[in-house]
Formats: C-alpha cells, structure tokens, sequence
C-alpha cells in the first residue's frame, strides 16, 4: 500500500554527495522523491511508496555517503504526495 | 601487512589470548599488522611486547586480564575495558570455546554475530527453522554516554529452547562496547529472570583476517562441557562459510551496492556508528580493495 512521508536527516553533509545518494536510491526502490530542503546540517526529502520500501530508503540513507554523516533521522506520514515542481521521480 | 595506521583501530583493547595458555614459553601472534610476543615471565608477571624489525621484543605494551583473557593495545586506549556486571557473579559458569580463524573482516563477524535474519538458514533446527523466518521489529541505536551500540527487543523463534525441547520465542538483547567485541545476552532457560550472557572478543589480525573467541557466561549446571563446546564450534563453522564468502571481505560504510531493509538495522547502525568513531580499519573505504 502506498504511503506518503517526510524523512528528516540531521548530521554532517556535503548536500551535494547526499542527493545524489537519495536520487540513487529512490531510482533502486522505484520510489517518487521529492528533496525539500539540503543544507550541511539537515536535509528533508518527502518519499513515497510501499512502507517496506519507505523503510529500506530511510535506513540506507541513515547511514548514506561516506563523506556524510547522520547523527539522527525520523519519518513523519504525510497526505501529500511529492509535488510536481522540483520532484524527482524514478520507476515504472 | 604493515602495522595499522588507523589511530581509532590502535586505540582499541583487543582480547589476543585465553590466560589458561599464556606460560612461560614466549607465543608470537599478530595485532592490526603488527607482530607481538606474549609470556608470563619471573614473578608470573604477563607482559606483551611489539616485535621490531631484528625480530625482537620491542616496545612493551598495555596489558589487563578480564573475561579469562589477556588484553592489550597498539595505542594509548582512552577507556578501560568494557564491564561486564554478569561476570561478577559467583554462580556464573564460565565456558571459553577456543579461537575460530577466519578469512575475513573482523567487523565482518561482528555484523552477523548482530543478524538474526540468517538464522532458519544458517543455523537450521538450531538457532532457528523456517516457516519462522521473519525478524519482528526491533530497536537499535548508539548510545552516546557510553559510546556502545544496543539493539533491544530483539526476538526470534528458536526450534529448541533448551536442549530437546519445545520450540519458541526467544528474547534477546545486543551489545556491542567496542568494534571488535559484540555480546548477546538471551533470557536463561532454566532462571527466566536472569539473562546468559554470550560473548565474541575479536583479534584482528589483518584487514581481511581474524580470529574470534567465544566466551559465555552462563546459569547452567546441567549441560556438560563438551556438550557446550561442540554447540559453538558447530555454529560458528556453519557462519563461517558464509562470512568468508562475503564480498567485499572488508565492511563497506556506505551501502552503495546493497539493499538494507529493517531487518538489517543492527548493521547499518553498527556501521554507523564506525563511522562516527573515524574507524577505518577492516573497512571497504580504508582498506585495499580486495573484491
């Protein structure tokens, strides 16, 4: 069943390393993701898809590039789907 | 290989020997790269020193004697070694299962000591059996006061509780205190108010090689010696097949090539948490590559 979320990421980053990380991993679970804000300190990328594979995004994030690191991380269901503007989508 | 670089790695204690074998022969092992000699010289005292390029004894290093080992360190620990509460307990019965080597990362090892999806596959009619082969939820997380890794509320069906028994949930708890070293302990059988308590001190001995010890303590006066002995050697050469075939045999920290689901979250906070700690050592990203 599809599910819509938030996933916050707070830590250490280079935001650039770090979407690219998402965008390939999105691409890998076939899920629609859209990054809402990137800064070197917090990222929030709203995500959806199945819940098992909401979970696998969340947790390979969590540990993420190896030039970044995230100190702490936390998932928050959302109504809206990703939105057009600034969304990257992948899959069928 | 050379000794390790790796001022995370260096810093850490390492279990090198059980004290029932440390005499007064000199035994010369290996540490991060780095040739050592141990022995009980005059007046008994245990030392261990690096062994230098003429092939001699060099530099004296730290020692301690804790869990029926000898411990010590390449570098200036920053902490003493971890304490275990159980092992202060009198009626506790302390089994040392002997070295296992094997060809891989020590943190390898570490990393399938935590799975327990792997179980009903591995470990079949012993540590688990399928149809039962889901991992229920669990909690994992770095605590930062103590600077360890716990996963809690682990559990799983075993086929056998106790030796011939029924089959059942099981309830277990992860510890890990420093890289090299993960414990569990598992609610006791026979005392369920109390908790067995299994260890696995890890001697890395290269990047890609190392040999672990199982030590346990335990609330059993039933079972005997060889009974237990022969339950770890048969599970840890069953996972020895499979970790040796891992691939990179050094662990990545960054899940660039594999698919972690929830069932893998021990792990990816495991590695998580090297990576806080600027551990590179028998890692993907700071070793040589040996896919």
């Amino acid at each position: 069943m599809t599910q819509v979320a938030t996933v916050f990421f707070v830590g250490r980053f280079q935001p650039e390393s770090f979407l690219e990380f998402i965008r390939h991993r999105a691409e890998r679970l076939s899920l629609a993701a859209a990054v809402h804000s990137a800064g070197p300190n917090c990222i929030e990328v709203s995500v959806a898809g199945d819940e098992e594979l909401l979970d696998a995004f969340e947790l390979a994030c969590s540990l993420g590039p190896i030039d970044c690191l995230v100190l702490d991380h936390h998932r928050v269901s959302t109504a809206e789907a990703p939105e057009r503007v600034g969304e990257y989508r992948s899959g069928p | 290989m050379t000794k390790t670089t790796d001022i995370v790695a260096l810093d850490e204690w390492y279990a090198i020997a059980v004290m029932a074998d440390v005499g007064g022969n000199p035994i010369r092992t290996r540490l991060l790269g780095q040739d050592i000699i141990y022995g009980r010289g005059p007046n008994d005292r245990v030392s261990v020193h690096e062994v230098d390029a003429s092939g001699r004894p060099g530099a004296a290093l730290p020692t301690r004697e804790r869990y029926n080992c000898l411990w010590t360190s390449l570098g200036a620990p920053r902490h003493e070694i971890f304490r275990l509460a159980e092992a202060e307990e009198k009626d506790r019965r302390v089994v040392v299962c002997g070295w296992i080597k094997m060809r891989t990362s020590g943190l390898r090892l570490v990393e399938n000591f935590l799975d327990m999806a792997h179980f009903p596959y591995i470990h079949p009619n012993i540590l688990g059996a399928e149809p039962h082969t889901e991992v229920p939820q669990y909690a994992s997380e770095i605590r930062r006061d103590v600077d360890e890794v716990w996963a809690t509320n682990c559990q799983f069906y075993q086929p056998q509780i106790v030796a011939n028994g029924p089959g059942g949930m099981v309830q277990l708890t992860y510890r890990v205190p420093s890289p090299f070293v993960v414990m569990l302990y598992r609610v006791c059988p026979s005392s369920p108010d109390r908790l067995d308590v299994i260890m696995m001190f890890i001697q890395p001995i290269e990047e890609d090689l190392c040999r672990a010890l199982p030590v346990m303590y335990l609330i059993d006066d039933r079972s005997s010696q060889i009974d237990l002995l022969n339950f770890e050697q048969v599970i840890f050469l069953q996972d020895r097949i499979i970790v040796e075939n891992q691939r990179p045999l050094l662990l990545p920290l960054e899940p660039r090539s594999e698919t972690p689901t929830r069932a893998d979250l021990s792990s990816v906070v495991f590695r998580r948490w090297l990576k806080e700690k600027g551990l590179r050592f028998g890692t993907a990203e700071g070793g040589r590559d040996l896919v």
